[in-house]
């Protein structure tokens, strides 16, 4: 991962468990609509955490 | 090339699962060689800690095995309370308790371990060949 290069950064994929939770879950949603989350972001259930 | 048959519904890939052992030692015992397995015996089988805790403990206690063994740690368990459940069609397992294997300060001891967990998982969870698994280095 190469954080230089903002190019690679941007296609890079990758999934997170567990995820942190907003009061407001709106702003989630937009976090994910800002990242392009269903070009980015893995389906990771974490499963026997 | 004809074109893939299209499959009723998309395919779910679950990119995070942690397969577990019950018991580590028991398990790995059999893919040591013997050296290893009276090291094993006197010593345990201990792989530094990655630090990840949780209060409410790291493995889930509502998914423990019928037997009442450690969330994850039975093949078919898992599959029917959480791939099939949630229909998944392909696990990615990232194991547990070996995550800190690549910093073990022993690497002797620690690429014994690492091979006896690969063919472990190999043998006792790459059957059905729906699961596919990230090896431990």
């Amino acid at each position: 991962m190469n954080h230089s290069d903002p190019a690679a950064a941007a296609k890079e994929i990758l999934a997170t468990q567990p995820i942190e939770e907003s009061d407001c879950p709106e702003q989630l949603l937009q976090v994910l609509e800002m990242i392009n989350a269903p070009k980015k972001i893995l389906f990771s259930s974490g499963y026997s955490h | 090339m004809s074109a893939p048959a299209l499959s009723p519904r998309p395919r779910i890939i679950d990119t995070d699962v942690h397969n577990a052992f019950a018991d580590i030692r028991a398990e790995l015992r059999p893919y040591l060689s013997r050296e290893w397995q009276v090291y094993a015996e006197r010593h345990g089988i201990v792989v530094p800690s990655t630090d990840y805790a949780s209060h409410m403990g790291v493995q889930r206690e509502d998914a423990r095995t019928p037997s009442g063994g450690l969330a994850g740690s039975d093949p078919a368990f898992l599959f029917t309370d959480h791939l099939d459940r949630y229909g998944s069609d392909t696990a990615i397992l990232n194991g547990s308790h070996v995550l800190g294997l690549s910093v073990h300060p022993d690497p002797d001891w620690g690429h014994a371990i690492a091979t006896a967990y690969n063919q472990n998982l190999a043998n006792r969870w790459l059957s059905p060949p729906t699961v596919s698994a990230a090896p431990s280095s």
